[in-house]
């Protein structure tokens, strides 16, 4: 494996639209390409602006004849966001390793309700013995900009990696934009010294529950049916009866943005959160609490 | 929940505002900060003139003053000087504070007396039915201007900027967090602060000009950060011949501010306590 | 007390601040302007405060709002100014703030003779504001009275939280008289009626006590309520209610009732008189040597003055002049308080107006000359 002409192995970058995933994965080809290596790299990404999972997988040897890993032939996980990253973990080698960035991020998908806030979120394998999770975007803010964290994972990595250090610095040179290059530049320095630079931490084992609960309260008697909140509500939960009073239609999908509230004129709607609930116990009658 | 709820004069409520008026939006903003700020509203004054916006002082719970039309600066003026230490505001319309009221309001601009001023502008005179304003648009249809308003229309920020105002801003109804904001800002400036909220008659001014109501209404002005558009002629109804007026680009948010001594402070006024800044 | 020679209008300034005054907002007019000067150099070295407003609505806005914040205070102008300032008037009678205004006589219509004396807004004082409503009108006579009368002024309107009038001519604005300038006891200042419940929930600021006057406090003293020039109930809210209404806008009138028997006329050799002069401010002062010198001359005359010409002082006017047979009602402008005698006079008694309009004051030959030419159509000569 010393030999970078020679060698013959699979990475996986993985994280979350928007963090650079193909981009890296770009740079690992490009240096492998360098060594005369046959490279394949396979891509999965779309709806990737509201944070769904981007992947790039990268092969490369003397011969490379598919572009997918199989099983237990996965050398290195590079992952920008952690969870993503244990998505791999079933096709990793038993020598395989993985860097992983201790940064979570929450994909939509992954929120159980939005009201309460509970997710599912996978946090267990984070033990194990191979991972070597470090706070990435903590270096990347030393190197000047916090979007360069998986410039720095790719310093991790390249340690285990045979490339000398100016291959990588030239195809960051030709992939990172001009502008941006000297804080890339320094990331990647950062990166291949994160056991001493950066603080080892390894993410909560189980998440903070995040108990946002909202309560709406609605003075049926105050409101005169102008139907602005009808229309502002993102959720669409009220709605005008034949009284051309308001109602609300489904108060379980509110989120407690308050919109309706601000924009009352008459002061008939009030959207409870936790911090507001006192004022409820006047009496108002509670039109709809989480269980 | 809006905390300021709970300043309200219960038994008042509900209050006169037409069904989505944009008055009842900004009374809700004007409470919220009320009730942030001040613990208890004792040494707090709310003054207002005659008209829809000044009905709202009635329903705070503060020490309320419901005075004669364009008249309540000269009122808060007395009250101030007389009690320095009380916080006063002064709730007006446009009809109110630039209409019969403009003397009022540019001598009180040009005192610097340490009061804030919140004018309620709806562009016509709602109270007695949506007669013309001295703040209506050029062509916009009012019952007293049958053809299409022949006049131009008072920026009252730039009339209390020259008159020597010390804190002049924008805000608008449709935007409560902006609108907070301002107040808040308002409230902290020690001098004469001016806030000119855009507000929204929809029985009277949108029926006569076909602008919708409720939520139609209040996203009837085309906005940017920094700016509300009021070009009107993008709503296809009134592309008809003779159109509705293109309404110049109004600029939002605190649009001058300056710091020279209160009245109160030039008066030396025993218990006039100034704020920071 | 000192006694110096000061004018009327300076009288007045100085009667404020015997009375406790310490704000004044006003407006310069002819023949008035000498009043605000004066507080203008008073009121701040004594605590006070100074405020020249924009133009009369803002004058008497001022003084209302101050009031409400605690403060004794007052207004003074003439009757162009006056004219602007009834809507305020109006407003203080129904919300119930105290105040003083002066209004100094000039010849009217309009601009008029801006520097001339009249004794033309005696109505205006009474009906210039719109609606129904009981006012107080002081009428002093001499700058002495002036003073007196200022003093008296914030006491009426103190304890009764209405606004009270104080009206003379520009003779006796402009005029310097030899003054004592008595400083009251402070217990001679009658203080504005405060509530006798502490603040909370219920409190009705509207509530009249015994003497029908809303015990209202001041702005900023812990209790929160609502003023309005809306009719409004007892708590002050606004309300269109017919029986609220009625009931308020008597309360209003009736609680004026004791000013009569608090400021009493002026009654001068009536006892037996056949031909009363009915006379108030400068012209009463040229009615009272008439009455001398017709006495001289065989004709039993007299005087009554009105030191408070509305209410009208009904029970005195009554009783000190029911038997004369003739009374002339001097006055300069072309009748007004000549109504309220007719009004009042008894069928027996002739009532003659003489007016006097141009701008001249009254002299006392023209006084006597008509009560000659009266007595000579028949009254009974001595």
């Amino acid at each position: 494996m010393n030999d970078p002409t020679q060698i013959h192995a699979n990475v996986v970058v993985a994280g979350v639209g928007g963090q650079g995933v193909v981009l890296a994965g770009n740079i690992i080809a490009d240096v492998c390409m360098y060594y005369g290596l046959d490279v394949k790299k396979a891509e999965v990404h779309g709806m990737s602006q509201r944070g769904g999972a981007v992947s790039s997988q990268v092969r490369f040897g003397v011969e490379v004849h598919g572009g997918l890993i199989e099983k237990g032939q996965l050398n290195w996980i590079v992952g920008f966001e952690w969870a993503e990253a244990l998505r791999w973990m079933p096709l990793l080698s038993p020598e395989g390793s993985v860097f992983v960035s201790t940064e979570e991020i929450i994909p939509p998908s992954a929120l159980k309700d939005r009201v309460s806030g509970m997710v599912r979120y996978p946090l267990e394998l984070l033990d194990h013995p191979r991972v070597r999770a470090f706070d990435a975007p903590a270096l990347a803010k030393q190197a000047g900009n916090v979007k360069a964290a998986g410039v720095v994972l790719l310093g991790a990595l390249s340690i285990d990696l045979p490339f000398s250090l100016d291959v990588w610095n030239q195809a960051l040179t030709r992939w990172v934009p001009t502008k941006a290059l000297e804080i890339n530049l320094r990331a990647f320095e950062l990166g291949r010294r994160w056991e001493e630079k950066a603080p080892v931490t390894k993410p909560q084992p189980v998440p903070k529950p995040i108990t946002r609960q909202v309560w709406l309260n609605l003075e049926e008697s105050w409101c005169k049916g102008c139907g602005i909140c009808v229309n502002v509500c993102p959720e669409r939960i009220w709605t005008l009866n034949q009284k051309n009073v308001v109602e609300a239609l489904s108060p379980e999908r509110c989120t407690g943005c308050g919109l309706c509230e601000k924009l009352c004129p008459d002061f008939a709607i009030d959207v409870l959160t936790e911090s507001t609930i006192r004022v409820n116990e006047e009496g108002g009658s509670v039109l709809w609490q989480p269980n | 929940m809006n905390p300021g709820k709970a300043l309200l004069r219960q038994d008042m409520m509900p209050h006169i505002l037409c069904p989505g008026c944009g008055h009842g939006i900004v009374m809700s903003a004007l409470v919220r900060v009320l009730a942030k700020r001040y613990a208890s509203l004792d040494q707090v004054a709310l003054v207002a003139g005659i008209g829809c916006s000044s009905r709202v002082v009635g329903y705070i719970d503060a020490n309320t003053l419901h005075t004669t039309h364009g008249r309540a600066l000269s009122f808060a003026t007395g009250l101030k000087l007389a009690r320095p230490e009380l916080t006063v505001i002064v709730v007006t319309g446009d009809g109110d504070g630039l209409g019969i009221g403009g003397n009022h309001l540019i001598h009180a601009a040009r005192r610097n007396v340490d009061l804030t001023c919140i004018l309620f502008n709806n562009e016509t005179y709602g109270m007695t039915g949506g007669q013309l304003a001295p703040t209506t648009v050029t062509q916009a249809f009012t019952t007293t201007t049958p053809y299409g308003n022949h006049e131009s229309a008072f920026d009252a920020t730039a009339l209390v900027t020259a008159a020597g105002a010390t804190f002049v801003a924008r805000a608008q109804a449709y935007r409560p967090d902006l609108l907070e904001g301002l107040i808040e800002q308002a409230l902290d400036h020690r001098g004469f602060s001016f806030l000119d909220v855009l507000t929204d008659c929809t029985e009277y001014f949108s029926r006569k000009n076909q602008l919708g109501a409720g939520s139609d209404l209040l996203f009837s002005q085309t906005r940017s950060d920094t700016e509300i558009s009021l070009d009107l002629t993008e709503w296809p109804r009134l592309q008809e011949p003779d159109g509705f007026p293109v309404r110049n680009l109004m600029p939002m948010g605190v649009l001058h501010e300056s710091n020279r001594p209160t009245l109160e402070e030039v008066m030396e006024l025993p218990g006039y306590r100034p704020k920071e800044g | 007390m000192a006694t110096e020679l000061v004018s009327g209008n300076e009288a007045c300034a100085r009667g404020a601040m015997a009375a406790g005054c310490n704000f004044f907002g006003g407006y310069p007019i002819s023949p008035s302007s000498e009043v605000a000067e004066a507080l203008a150099r008073l009121l701040p070295k004594n605590g006070g405060v100074f405020l020249q407003m924009e133009d009369e609505m803002g004058s008497l806005g001022s003084v209302l709002g101050a009031s409400l914040g605690g403060a004794k205070a007052m207004t003074a102008t003439s009757g162009p100014g006056f004219t602007l300032m009834q809507e305020h008037l109006g407003y203080a009678t129904l919300a119930e703030i105290p105040c003083v205004v002066v209004d100094v006589m000039r010849v009217g219509p309009s601009t008029g003779v801006p520097t001339a004396p009249s004794q033309g807004d005696v109505m205006q004082a009474r009906w210039g504001s719109h609606g129904d409503r009981a006012v107080i009108v002081l009428a002093p006579a001499s700058v002495q009275e002036i003073y007196e009368m200022t003093i008296i002024a914030f006491n009426l309107a103190e304890r009764l939280r209405t606004p009270v009038v104080l009206i003379y001519d520009e003779v006796l604005a402009h005029m310097r008289e030899r003054v004592e300038l008595l400083v009251p006891h402070q217990e001679d200042l009658w203080r504005r009626p405060k509530p006798s419940v502490p603040p909370g929930p219920g409190y009705r600021p509207y509530l009249a006590n015994e003497e029908g006057v809303a015990p209202l406090p001041n702005f900023g003293d812990g209790y929160r309520f609502h003023v309005t020039g809306l009719m409004h109930d007892e708590r002050g809210y606004p309300t269109t209610q017919a029986k609220a209404v009625s009931q308020l806008m008597s309360r209003l009138k009736n609680k004026m009732e004791p000013v009569t028997e608090w400021i009493l006329p002026e009654s001068y050799r009536l006892e037996d008189a056949d031909l009363a002069f009915v006379a108030y401010g400068i012209t009463a002062r040229v009615a009272k040597e008439a009455v001398d010198r017709l006495r001289d001359a065989g004709i039993l005359a007299g005087l009554f003055r009105p030191r408070l010409l509305w209410p009208v002082p009904v029970t005195d006017f009554q009783k000190l002049l029911g038997h004369a047979g003739i009374a002339v009602v001097a006055e300069m402008n072309q009748g007004q308080w000549v109504e309220v005698v007719e009004r009042l006079a008894p069928r027996s008694m002739q009532v003659l107006g003489q007016g006097k309009l141009g701008g001249e004051p009254m002299t006392t030959e023209e006084l006597m000359n008509v009560a000659e030419t009266l007595m000579q159509k028949g009254a009974r000569v001595l």
